[in-house]
């Protein structure tokens, strides 16, 4: 059987890191929309 | 704006439980494939995310359908949504197959059918983000979006198809009659097992991401009506 953990490892790091940053882009993105709408709010 | 969603936040935590769970079967329950070994394992979550790509394209032609139908905006921001996740998973797609490939085909990339056409639909769709990021008017950019979604949906039957029409070495899983792959029962539950939990997971990040979209729409719309005020005090003395 062909060695191939490394791969394996690899392969998995992409999916959890991908979806890991995506995460990320959504909470900054949630609190970015947060915080325009206060300041849209403090505004009026 | 943006209040607690008790359903969204069960969902989160369920789709997150599954995607583990799937993992955990991928690492303990599949067996490991007598000639590739471990790498091989990684083809559960590729799947999934494949599917899920072109699942989430088939969600942004369907909103631009409803949207050039109802003019209704969050059909826009559904479909838009749609697409960033779609390309998401077609990233995570196209880039476990690279690492698949390596150890199997012996290069990270070949001009194959299924992986040109993966390619050019990933394009296609990069260019819709992009593109419809060019137009500031939000109904403007929706009927562009919708048509773009619709026209730009030709692509995903395309990659379908091409490795079962075409000449291909790209592996089949299911409709392949012979040249589909050889799998195992506990390999066929893996593999369902990571189809729902991608699933589940694509429903929390659409869910998450059009609610952040509206919530975007609505607050440009507002800074739009304030300016205008603003400017119209100026204007008037």
């Amino acid at each position: 059987m062909a060695d191939t953990m490394g791969y394996f490892i690899a392969g998995y790091a992409v999916i959890f890191g991908l979806l890991a940053v995506y995460a990320l882009y959504l909470v900054l993105l949630g609190k970015k929309v947060k915080k325009d709408w206060e300041e849209l709010s403090d505004k009026k | 704006m943006l209040s607690e969603n008790k359903p969204l936040k069960t969902l989160t935590f369920l789709s997150i439980l599954l995607v583990l769970l799937a993992f955990l079967m991928v690492i303990f329950y599949a067996p490991v494939e007598l000639n590739m070994g471990m790498v091989q394992k990684v083809f559960y979550f590729h799947v999934s995310a494949a599917w899920l790509g072109m699942l989430a394209f088939l969600v942004a032609a369907i909103s631009g359908i409803l949207f050039l139908s109802k003019k209704n905006l969050l059909y826009d921001h559904i479909a838009a949504s749609s697409v960033e996740i779609g390309l998401l998973f077609t990233a995570i797609a196209n880039f476990t197959g690279m690492i698949w490939a390596r150890p199997i085909w012996n290069t990270w990339w070949t001009w194959d059918p299924r992986l040109t056409t993966m390619t050019i639909m990933a394009f296609t769709y990069i260019a819709f983000i992009l593109l419809r990021r060019g137009i500031d008017e939000p109904y403007k950019k929706a009927r562009f979006g919708a048509i773009y979604a619709l026209v730009g949906f030709v692509s995903v039957p395309i990659t379908f198809f091409s490795a079962r029409l075409l000449r291909t070495i790209h592996p089949i899983i299911i409709g392949g009659g012979s040249g589909e792959m050889a799998m195992t029962s506990r390999m066929y539950q893996t593999m369902a097992a990571g189809l729902v939990a991608f699933t589940l997971l694509f429903v929390v990040l659409l869910w998450q991401r059009t609610r952040l979209a509206e919530a975007a729409a609505v607050i440009d719309r507002l800074k739009a009506e304030q300016n205008a005020e603003e400017f119209g005090e100026v204007e008037n003395g």
